[in-house]
């Protein structure tokens, strides 16, 4: 995956792209006890989802560590997506903002 | 990097999830070859963890058609299946499970004539076989064609396996030189399937290792697993033999032919009664 794909996320939620869906892909737990600002849930057991996204929006997929946000904008590009990871993850931006 | 399908991103969504597999090694996975030689207690297990894992064209042969007495440890036939072709049922097996695999079915014995021809199309070899002279008919023909392969033995409540790469540790002939004299077979002496199991599930994960470049292999180790009291142990063997008659420094075996007569069993055996 293209460096430029990955880019860290509270500089993201600072200036982010005008047509843009936040994508949480943690389970729904996880998600509904604390997450991005209007992020949309799609859980990684629920990955067929994903295919339910706009095409014509920028996506913006972030997980807890961003450890695996990468292997799902794989998967978003490779269906014609413009994909694009936060990366560090929930947990970076709970650092960053709290901090 | 292919388009995954709905389904597909549901059915591999934790094999995504693992970070050494990924989207691309699902991928590589999809795109590749396997040979499963032998459908019976090995092949079985093998067979539906790899069609399960999305391995993406799975050969299989065999020549046996399943009876009852294989149903207590070969788990990929049925009830249902007693009277047709083992390749029939496994095939069912795999179709009913997973779509995406294609089933090329193999129907016959492999033997000198044949095995070349084979096994050519393939990325992968898995032996699944029940006696000693199909194993070394199988290792010598990976050997002379260079084809990476997954050796594995079992009887009683005991079992080995060990992995072959062209050029890189021993093959079966490094290790036992030649067909062992006096060995038993399962049908002589019995065997518990879910050992069998245990060593199938092996031989798949290897398969799996060696598709998607994850992992350490079994080259230059062979793992004994004893299911009686559960203990595991491997022997190293880091290089080739030197002199090993197949892949040894002055080879004496080059081609199949001259060395037919040591793949053929000298004695009878019931049809279908050890595998």
């Amino acid at each position: 995956m293209d460096s430029s794909r990955s880019i860290a996320i509270c500089e993201y939620m600072e200036h982010r792209f005008p047509n843009d869906v936040l994508v949480d892909i943690r389970d729904h737990t996880t998600h509904s006890l604390g997450t991005l600002p209007g992020a949309v849930n799609v859980p990684y057991d629920n990955l067929g989802a994903l295919y339910d996204l706009p095409q014509d929006k920028k996506i913006c997929v972030f997980c807890q560590k961003g450890e695996t946000s990468g292997e799902i904008v794989e998967l978003l590009l490779a269906a014609g997506y413009d994909a694009y990871e936060l990366a560090g993850g929930y947990r970076a931006y709970l650092l960053g903002t709290l901090g | 990097m292919m388009k995954f399908s709905r389904d597909q991103l549901d059915r591999y969504a934790r094999q995504f999830l693992l970070s050494e597999l990924g989207v691309k090694g699902q991928q590589k996975l999809l795109e590749s070859r396997v040979l499963v030689i032998g459908a019976g207690a090995l092949g079985s297990a093998a067979l539906l963890y790899l069609a399960a894992a999305g391995v993406g064209t799975i050969g299989i042969a065999d020549g046996d058609d399943v009876q009852l007495s294989n149903l207590h440890r070969q788990v990929i036939h049925r009830i249902s299946s007693i009277g047709i072709s083992k390749l029939e049922s496994a095939k069912q097996a795999i179709l009913e499970r997973n779509p995406d695999v294609k089933v090329i079915l193999h129907p016959m014995f492999l033997t000198v004539d044949n095995i070349l021809q084979t096994i050519a199309d393939y990325d992968f070899i898995l032996d699944c076989t029940d006696r000693f002279e199909a194993k070394f008919l199988i290792n010598d023909a990976c050997v002379l064609a260079k084809k990476p392969y997954s050796h594995a033995g079992i009887v009683r409540f005991a079992g080995q396996i060990m992995t072959y790469v062209p050029g890189q540790g021993p093959c079966l002939r490094c290790l036992l030189g030649g067909v062992p004299k006096n060995s038993a077979t399962c049908a002589e002496v019995g065997v518990l399937g879910s050992v069998v199991g245990i060593l199938g599930s092996m031989q798949a994960t290897e398969a799996i290792k060696y598709l998607t470049g994850i992992g350490e292999l079994l080259t230059g180790r062979v793992v004994h697993v004893d299911g009686l009291c559960m203990r595991f142990r491997t022997l190293n063997m880091a290089e080739h033999a030197a002199d090993c008659a197949v892949c040894g420094d002055h080879p004496t075996i080059t081609s199949l032919d001259e060395n037919r007569d040591a793949y053929v069993i000298s004695c009878s055996i019931p049809q279908g009664g050890t595998k």
